[in-house]
């Protein structure tokens, strides 16, 4: 009797499998490391830090909080998103490659340079607004600052997940499903509403999932518009815990995570539910997408989504700009205060800004390269090899991803601070890349996964009857196949990390500053100007790359370009 | 001389056998088909072969060398089979050309020698002017051929085809079994097809192997499954027909057997143990005025030149072909020539369904 | 993989560099600030480079305790906001005495006595206000009425040295206490982050008068802002950005160096040029600033402010609604 082992098991394989252990020490290991600071591992075990913690008012307040407008922030998302979505995937608007660009750069750019923007973009000393008289009077509390204003900017940031993940499901969606329901008789609102709407349900529930775990860990809005208001959520609770008290809170620190990424992976899991609903049915069926004409209605809903496009993106870049080109803080910008001193002063006279950038677009590079070499091998060992590991690791691994970034932080510190050897690793630019690594993993592993899911594995197979191993195999054939997706996530992880702020908040150090890091700091110090004049040459940065890659997309194989599928 | 070899081969998937059992031998050179109804194990034996299972138990071995037993186990990669698959595999970032050089390009040929032999596998196939297309420019007959192609380039001890012909249309379907008929007869490849359309297997096939749950009923000529069919499965699945339920019969005598069916004396074909079982099939059955079996009409369906007619008698059904259309419910009196008498071993399934259009 | 080793072998070197040429610095100077005293210190002595690190007071102590704990090396130089949390550091035995020789210039309340730390500027704090505000404030006790309700910004002594000292100050006054505090909380004063976050949201006008330290108004005005600054009449409080060399220093020689810098003539009128208050006797206040003998400074102990300043944050925090 043959044991029964897969029929592939030799050492290359066993090799790959290695790949599993760094993996799940760097994405995994913080997490662990942060779960056991909770519980007393190391000093003693106990439950008691976790009571006390979960009983203050402190915690339960931040808690509604953040429920309140993460929810209410998904809510907006989801009319955003799904608007773009079907008026994108299933009529036939022109400049369609354009407007999705757009909707895109929100997500690209950071959220507290969003909330900087819209800062400056309303309220009683707004620049544009007093330079065109309509600024309201002085005293008016800044409107931004309060529970809507919080939830208001993260329905926008987040807008472009419900897009793509509804705009995916809805590419599924055969023709001729419509066509049945068209010839039965059903006309425009009703095959939408009858047809369209329930088959796409699954994505639109799994976007929405996403997006209130993404909004719930964001630090960036609440930090900006919350703190001012006094109104704390989760993760801007963390954060001052840990800037007030000082290293001793850490235990308390990490209960508080604990919460966060018990909600967190509640929202997860629910949407990997829907979106293996989603697939029900509609898999294999290759046939025209969907095409609905609008008529002449047309105009008017480009106008409508083109109107909210300038309100949303182009009004408070335009605050920002304004606000970089003022002497001092407060004066008015007209042809004759207008100046590019603050420009000069951040970006040529200060080193630090130099650093920053290089550091910042030194660990952006490295982390898409490092994750792209590995998540390829790493996705096809889960596909193909699934074990209960790898299924643990699969699902573990949006956890610090959907964590907030100070939680990932603190985690990083408390693992690796310390290593054997004497080694440490806190102040350093590889902690910071470790984190961007344990971060950044999903966004590389889910697009990479889908494209290896939807390789026909007779292809595998065809070339090992053709003589070929394993390692030539995935070099041969999986990676080629599977090199858009990877490319795509590349391209995400880069945008993402190039202006990442809350984790490298709690880790740089002299040396080691990343953009997000200095403009924070400038905020901090009361030089606003300044902070707006490198908020906006970064957002100059963001797009040009995004520019690049949208003009190469019609070169570059289909699927690489993240926003336009 | 040995080919492709089974021995008492069996895999079991969560406890339920997919094959149970399997011997067989396949010369040199043959054409096999594994014909059966989905899930009786035929598209697993060929994935054994090719090595992308393994046996749980038994061995098979390929021009003596063994490919898999409770020691040993090589992998595809040096098993030297080619395979066809249903869905043709064709890797479509590589042009024509670069999917057909790819078992040369692992083994390390020289470039030169790649190319003649890639230009001589695809003149074989009739796809030279291909040579540099995308698998995405061609239809589903051209990347049939392709699929073929790869799998001779490299000179394969067995040539394995899973259900190559299921995605085609009818019209296509003929075209290609005619071209992997002349591919075997050029180039004497031992051939193992799998297929659920038995008219293909009959048609292509130096010998058939028809399988039911996990096990192989009868691996014979066609003509012997036709004519002297050993189970009840074989009987009802290959060829058009009734296979009836004898009543008493007696013991084979030189070739011949008088069994008790139908509430006649019959005098049938066959040899071994008493007979269990008679298989009737259409030319068999004779509408004559001094037959002995009286039927009625309960069906009759028009296949070009000719009628098929369902008759009941007795109680079963009875499958004949008529020159001139013939009315529901009319009598008509026939008689047997010489049917086929077997004995169904025991245990075995129910017949299957006899609705051969 | 070679620019991560780069990375991480060019910081895992960087206290091998120290001791050869290298300065580490941590200030909470804004950023400008710090770049200037550093660009001008490095132009005085060029074989010396300096490397600096800003932050808020409170997260450089959190962040020079996490580096200690790691044995992630330590600055050599600190040239932060106020005296308390240096005579803190030098009672926990983690400065170097130093007697520099430019101490003459100074009045000795300016320095400690050991020459653990030296005074480098004032900075003091008083009231900003924006230019289109209806009031203009004259006192501490004005920002009680109830004219002022909902428009105050205030920074937080947990989060800011100068605010701590503010705090421990002003409730030691008689004249104002705690009852001045709570009249404060009851105004709805936001008291939240640091400096800068007040003078952005006085500047912006979305809260019109704010407590604030003196060079950021004053410069900003100087530039346009439409804002104004009060030095009101209990007095005004003060910091004064002392200068302290670390315990354990990889660097002494240029860390005395930097000490001797920013109190010399040179760099003290450096410290007026950036538009401070210099600690040195005998030089003019910066354009827009009164003469140093025209501010009432207000009565501090600094010894009392050590000793209270966690009850001082617990109190405050409580009367504030602070979590």
């Amino acid at each position: 009797m043959i044991a029964s082992t897969a029929p592939f098991s030799r050492s290359p394989d066993r090799l790959i499998s290695l790949l599993l252990l760094p993996v799940g020490l760097i994405a995994l290991g913080p997490m662990l490391r942060l779960l056991g600071e909770g519980f007393g591992v190391g000093s003693e075990l106990t439950l008691g830090h976790a009571a006390e913690v979960l009983g203050r008012a402190s915690t339960l307040t931040a808690l509604q909080h953040s429920l309140f407008t993460a929810g209410t922030g998904t809510l907006l998302s989801i009319v955003i998103g799904s608007a773009f979505a079907f008026v994108v995937a299933l009529t036939d608007i022109r400049a369609k490659a354009a407007l999705v660009f757009c909707l895109m750069i929100p997500m690209m750019i950071p959220p507290q340079i969003t909330a900087l923007a819209w800062m400056q973009a309303t309220g009683p000393s707004s620049v544009l607004l007093k330079t065109l008289g309509l600024a309201p009077p002085l005293g008016s509390p800044q409107p931004l600052y309060s529970a809507w204003g919080i939830s208001l900017l993260l329905g926008i940031q987040h807008a472009s997940i419900i897009f793509l993940t509804l705009r995916a499901g809805l590419r599924m969606i055969p023709g001729d499903l419509v066509e049945a329901a068209r010839i039965s008789g059903a006309r425009g609102w009703r095959v939408w509403a009858q047809i369209v709407l329930p088959l796409s349900l699954p994505s639109l529930a799994a976007g929405a999932a996403m997006t209130f775990v993404t909004a719930l860990g964001n630090f960036g809005i609440p930090a900006m518009l919350g703190i001012p208001a006094r109104y704390s959520t989760l993760p801007t609770l963390i954060y001052q815990r840990l800037v007030g008290m000082g290293q001793t809170v850490l235990a308390e620190v990490a209960v508080l995570a604990l919460l966060i990424g018990v909600v967190a992976i509640a929202g997860v899991l629910a949407g990997r539910l829907f979106l293996q609903r989603r697939a029900y049915g509609l898999v294999g069926l290759a046939s025209q997408p969907l095409s609905l004409s609008l008529g002449r209605k047309r105009p008017l809903v480009e106008f409508i989504l083109w109107g909210f496009i300038f309100f949303t993106l182009v009004v408070p870049l335009l605050a920002l700009v304004s606000t970089s080109l003022i002497p001092a803080y407060g004066v008015p910008l007209t042809l004759d205060t207008a100046t590019f001193k603050a420009w000069v002063e951040v970006l040529f006279n200060q080193p630090v800004t130099r650093r920053a950038y290089a550091n910042s677009l030194l660990l952006a590079s490295a982390a898409a390269l490092i994750l792209m070499a590995v998540c390829i091998p790493l996705a096809w060992l889960m596909q193909r090899r699934a074990t209960q590991l790898t299924r643990v690791i699969d699902a573990l691994v949006d956890l610090p991803y959907a964590l907030p970034g100070v939680v990932l932080a603190i985690a990083c510190i408390l693992a690796f601070m310390r290593l054997p050897f004497g080694i440490t690793l806190y102040g350093t630019l590889t902690i910071i890349l470790l984190a961007y690594l344990s971060r950044f993993l999903v966004v590389m592993l889910r697009p990479v996964q889908a494209a290896i899911g939807q390789l026909d594995p007779a292809m595998e197979e065809a070339a090992a009857s053709s003589g070929a191993r394993l390692g030539r195999r995935l070099f041969d054939i999986v990676l080629p196949l599977s090199a858009p997706a990877a490319a795509a996530g590349a391209i995400l992880v880069f945008l993402t990390a190039v202006n990442e702020l809350t984790v490298s908040a709690l880790l740089w150090t002299g040396g080691t500053e990343t953009l997000g890091v200095v403009i924070f700091n400038l905020e901090d110090s009361g030089d606003t100007v300044m902070a707006s004049a490198l908020a906006t040459s970064i957002v100059a940065v963001v797009i040009a790359l995004m520019a690049i890659v949208q003009l190469s997309a019609s070169r570059l194989p289909k699927g690489t370009v993240p926003w336009q599928g | 001389m040995a080919g492709l070899t089974f021995s008492n081969v069996s895999k079991l998937y969560a406890g339920t056998p997919a094959l149970d059992g399997i011997d067989a031998e396949i010369a040199k050179g043959e054409f096999v088909a594994l014909l059966g109804p989905s899930g009786c194990g035929k598209t697993t034996l060929l994935r054994l072969t090719a090595g992308f299972e393994m046996p749980d138990r038994g061995r098979v071995t390929l021009g003596g060398r063994v490919l898999a037993d409770g020691t040993v186990f090589v992998p595809p990669e040096d098993r030297n089979v080619g395979i066809v698959f249903q869905s043709y595999a064709l890797w479509p970032h590589k042009c024509v050309a670069g999917n057909v050089s790819y078992p040369l390009e692992v083994r390390g040929i020289a470039a030169s020698e790649r190319k003649r032999r890639v230009a001589e596998a695809l003149e074989l196939t009739g796809l030279s002017s291909f040579a540099d297309r995308a698998p995405a420019q061609l239809s589903g007959g051209q990347r049939q051929r392709v699929a073929l192609a790869r799998c001779l380039v490299a000179d394969p001890q067995a040539v394995l085809l899973d259900e190559p012909l299921a995605n085609l249309d009818l019209a296509l379907r003929g075209a290609m079994q005619e071209a992997f008929a002349a591919f075997h007869r050029r180039t004497g490849a031992t051939m193992v097809y799998v297929t659920h359309d038995q008219t293909e297997a009959l048609a292509l096939a130096d010998r058939v192997a028809v399988m039911e749950s996990g096990r192989i009923r009868q691996f014979a000529a066609p003509e012997t499954l036709y004519d002297q069919p050993q189970d009840c499965f074989v009987a009802g699945f290959v060829g058009d027909g009734a296979v009836v339920k004898v009543d008493r019969a007696g013991t084979p005598v030189d070739g011949e057997v008088v069994v008790h069916a139908l509430g006649q004396e019959i005098v049938a074909r066959g040899h071994g143990m008493t007979p269990t079982h008679i298989c009737i099939r259409p030319e068999q059955v004779r509408v004559d005025s001094d037959g002995s079996i009286i039927a009625r009409v309960t069906s009759c369906t028009y296949q070009g030149g000719r009628f098929r007619v369902s008759l009941e008698a007795a109680g079963e059904t009875l499958i004949t072909h008529v020159p001139i259309r013939a009315k529901i419910g009319e009598e008509l009196r026939l008689s047997l020539q010489y049917p086929w008498a077997f004995c169904d071993p025991v245990g075995t399934t129910a017949i299957p369904g006899q609705a051969h259009a | 993989m070679s620019r991560l080793t780069l990375a991480l072998m060019l910081s895992l070197s960087l206290p091998a560099l120290a001791s050869a040429e290298t300065l580490k610095l941590y200030t909470s100077q804004p950023n400008e600030d710090a770049q200037k005293t550093v660009d001008a210190f490095q132009a005085a002595n060029p074989d010396i480079t300096v490397e600096w690190v800003r932050d808020g007071t409170t997260q450089l102590m959190a962040r020079m305790t996490a580096e200690m704990e790691a044995g992630a090396g330590q600055p050599d130089v600190l040239l932060i906001a106020d005296t308390v949390t240096l005579e803190g550091l030098a009672q926990e035995g983690k400065l170097t005495a130093y007697d520099s020789p430019e101490a003459e210039g100074y009045d000795p309340a300016l320095y400690s006595a050991d020459g653990y730390y030296y005074s480098t500027k004032l900075i003091t704090t008083g009231i900003v206000y924006n230019t289109g505000a209806a009031e203009v404030p004259a006192s501490w006790a004005d920002l009680e009425k109830p004219e002022y309700k909902g428009m105050i910004a205030a920074p937080s002594p947990l989060y800011s040295g100068a605010a701590l000292i503010h705090l421990a100050a002003l409730t030691n006054n008689p004249a104002l206490g705690w009852e001045h505090y709570e009249a404060l909380a009851a105004n709805e004063t936001v008291a939240q982050g640091g400096n800068g976050g007040v003078f952005t949201a006085v500047a912006a006008g979305e809260k019109p008068y704010g407590v604030l330290v003196d060079f950021m108004a004053l410069r900003a005005k100087a530039e346009g802002s439409p804002v104004d600054f009060v030095f009101p009449a209990e007095g005004v409080t003060y910091v004064t950005e002392p200068v302290a060399i670390m315990a354990g220093a990889a660097n002494i020689e240029a860390a005395q160096k930097f000490v001797d810098f920013v109190l010399s003539e040179e760099g003290q009128q450096l410290v007026v040029d950036m538009g401070y208050i210099p600690a040195r006797n005998g030089m003019e206040s910066p354009e827009g600033f009164p003469a140093r003998h025209g501010i009432t400074l207000m009565n501090f102990d600094a010894a009392k402010a050590l000793a209270d300043a966690e009850a001082n944050k617990a109190r405050f925090a409580e009367i504030f609604g602070v979590q």
